[in-house]
């Protein structure tokens, strides 16, 4: 593979790259998808398998799949579409191995939590009508529009915001979390 | 701040969080802003999110390359490269020592001609070793060549090799370490030439010009103990300039009172104290903002007293130049701490027009009602709720509590 050629799979979009492999079915483009995405998907199965041996397995495997899978599928949303295959891979590893460590009872939660989760995705790109962003802030609770205000308006991180108000670190993030949807939620129903 | 602004900074989609920066973010190198980034395209993107709880969750999350681990790319490549540079090492051995014969040879065969013509005889030999200089330095440039001719085919392998392989890692990896491995086996490449018994002996003419290029690669490499010894004193000095100069400063305010031998005395032992305590934390920007990341840390881990120990002690130093930060975050681990009279003095310290003013306001009048002043803390709250600020609401609340 020459330079040139990988300098332009470096400028495309993961869009763009699946477009490219499904077309010529050339695995340089699937390759530049994995290099994008390996870390974030080793990262992934870290959490559910917790064993790095496993999760390298995991990695490889996964993008063998993706190999034959970006062919068949239209997708639309590489990230998030790499994100359900990454997890059910895991969940179904876990399953097979019987290796629960994964305690069980937080396996459905967190797949509520993902539902949540992929609808984000699309929401972001979707969200455009925003002009009464300022109306929805004021509606927040107090607690959830201060963090907001601080995060995003001031740009303070956690720890920042934690130590101006008197909220833990998990609370903060919980309220920008919940204000943040709570905005989306506002802003949809007026549209 | 308008609304098209406002917009895109709660909504913005960004890229995805490399190694690199999850690493730092989970070891706590990275400032309040480059953290803010982070947590924000957290929020948006449960990829990351779940993958830097992965990584968290790692035991040994110390430095190890994890993608290198994840494919095993690196230590393939680096078999591969080793065998590379070993082909390309016997191949300049091989053509190194047959210029040696060869040489020997033409040497040998003039031999006789020397013997029987000392006169001009002496002044050819020395053209000749002076003239086979230049073939010395086939030994480097066949080296060089070899590589250019090496690596175009090594890189159709890598091609060949396909989806996993080093052509899937692009050229951040790949090329820092052909640039590694091309000064790695420099090295051993060229001292194999110049250290040859045979040339030595037969050649002194040769072996000098060697030995005088080695001398001046010697004077002249950073790895060379000679350059390091003599950095360290530069460093050496300029670390006790800085120090001359505060005691300069020192001495020319404290010699106006009192005797100048007393001043003097004292002087050096208030730079005695300074000198192992805080001249860390102040004497820099750098360290200034190292000494704040710190704090914070301990901060947010709840560990009030050494967080506030080290605010403290910032705050005492003579070259901080105080602003509503420091005094504020000092003033909150006293409150933590339920030292309200020291969070009430630390906060008052924030006058307005500073960071974080407003905030210390409402907080001071938290610590005036925990320390039982509550007329001092009504006539506070009225002046909050009476300006358009940001605790203006929360004032208005705290009162009513209060009536």
């Amino acid at each position: 593979m020459s330079f040139s050629f990988k300098k332009q799979l470096s400028q495309l979009t993961d869009r763009e790259l699946i477009l490219e492999y499904r077309s010529s079915e050339e695995p340089g483009y699937a390759g530049e998808l994995f290099r994008r995405y390996r870390h974030l998907v080793f990262g992934v199965c870290m959490k559910y398998l917790r064993n790095q041996e496993e999760s390298r397995d995991a990695v490889m495997n996964i993008f063998e799949k993706l190999l034959e899978d970006l062919k068949k599928h239209e997708v639309e949303n590489f990230k998030s579409w790499l994100h359900t295959v990454t997890r059910n891979h895991c969940l179904m590893f876990i399953r097979s191995s019987k290796k629960m460590t994964y305690a069980s009872e937080e396996t459905p939660d967190e797949s509520m939590e993902f539902n949540y989760s992929l609808h984000l995705y699309e929401e972001n790109a979707t969200v455009r009508d925003l002009s009464r962003l300022d109306d929805c802030i004021k509606k927040l609770a107090e607690t959830q529009k201060k963090c907001v205000e601080l995060f995003y308006l001031e740009e303070k991180c956690y720890r920042e915001i934690s130590a101006m108000t008197t909220y833990s670190m998990n609370e903060v993030k919980s309220y920008i979390q919940n204000g943040k949807r709570n905005l989306k939620n506002c802003i949809d129903g007026k549209k | 701040m308008s609304d098209q602004r406002q917009k895109e900074k709660i909504f913005a989609a960004s890229d995805c969080l490399s190694e690199e920066v999850i690493m730092n973010y989970l070891h706590d190198r990275l400032s309040g802003r480059e953290r803010h980034a982070v947590e924000k395209h957290l929020l948006d993107c449960p990829l990351c999110e779940e993958a830097i709880e992965g990584y968290a969750l790692m035991q040994d999350n110390k430095e190890l390359k994890v993608v290198a681990e994840v494919t095993g790319e690196k230590e393939r490549r680096n078999v591969y490269f080793y065998h590379r540079w070993l082909a390309a090492a016997m191949v300049t051995a091989v053509l190194f020592c047959g210029g040696l014969y060869f040489i020997n040879q033409e040497l040998h065969d003039k031999q006789p001609e020397i013997a029987s013509h000392p006169g001009p005889g002496h002044s050819k030999e020395k053209k000749e070793a002076s003239s086979s200089v230049p073939a010395t330095a086939e030994g480097p440039v066949a080296v060089k060549s070899e590589k250019e001719t090496m690596n175009p085919t090594g890189g159709g392998q890598e091609e060949v090799k396909g989806f996993y392989d080093p052509s899937a890692d692009e050229g951040t990896h790949t090329a820092p370490a052909a640039a590694r491995e091309d000064h790695r086996s420099d090295v051993p490449l060229s001292k194999p030439g110049t250290v040859m018994p045979e040339r030595q002996t037969e050649q002194e003419a040769f072996g000098e010009v060697t030995k005088n290029r080695q001398e001046e690669h010697a004077t002249l490499s950073p790895a060379s103990p000679v350059y390091q010894e003599t950095k360290k004193e530069e460093v050496e000095v300029q670390g006790y300039s800085g120090v001359e100069k505060k005691s300069r400063n020192d001495s020319r305010q404290r010699t106006s009172g009192s005797g100048k031998m007393k001043a003097r005395v004292e002087e050096t032992s208030r730079q005695g104290i300074d000198a192992d305590g805080l001249q860390d934390a102040s004497s820099t920007d750098v360290s200034r903002q190292d000494a704040m990341e710190d704090a914070l840390r301990l901060y947010s881990e709840g560990k009030y007293a050494e967080a506030s120990a080290i605010y403290e002690k910032m705050l005492s130093s003579k070259n901080e130049v105080s602003d509503g930060e420091l005094f504020y975050y000092a003033g909150d681990c006293h409150y933590r701490l339920k030292n309200y009279k020291n969070a009430i003095a630390s906060w008052e310290k924030v006058v307005q027009g500073m960071k974080y003013f407003e905030e210390a306001r409402w907080k001071k009048a938290e610590a005036l009602i925990s320390d039982g002043r509550k007329n001092e803390a009504k006539k506070l709250l009225e002046e909050i709720a009476a300006q358009d600020g940001k605790y203006k609401q929360e004032a208005e609340n705290k009162l009513k509590e209060l009536r």
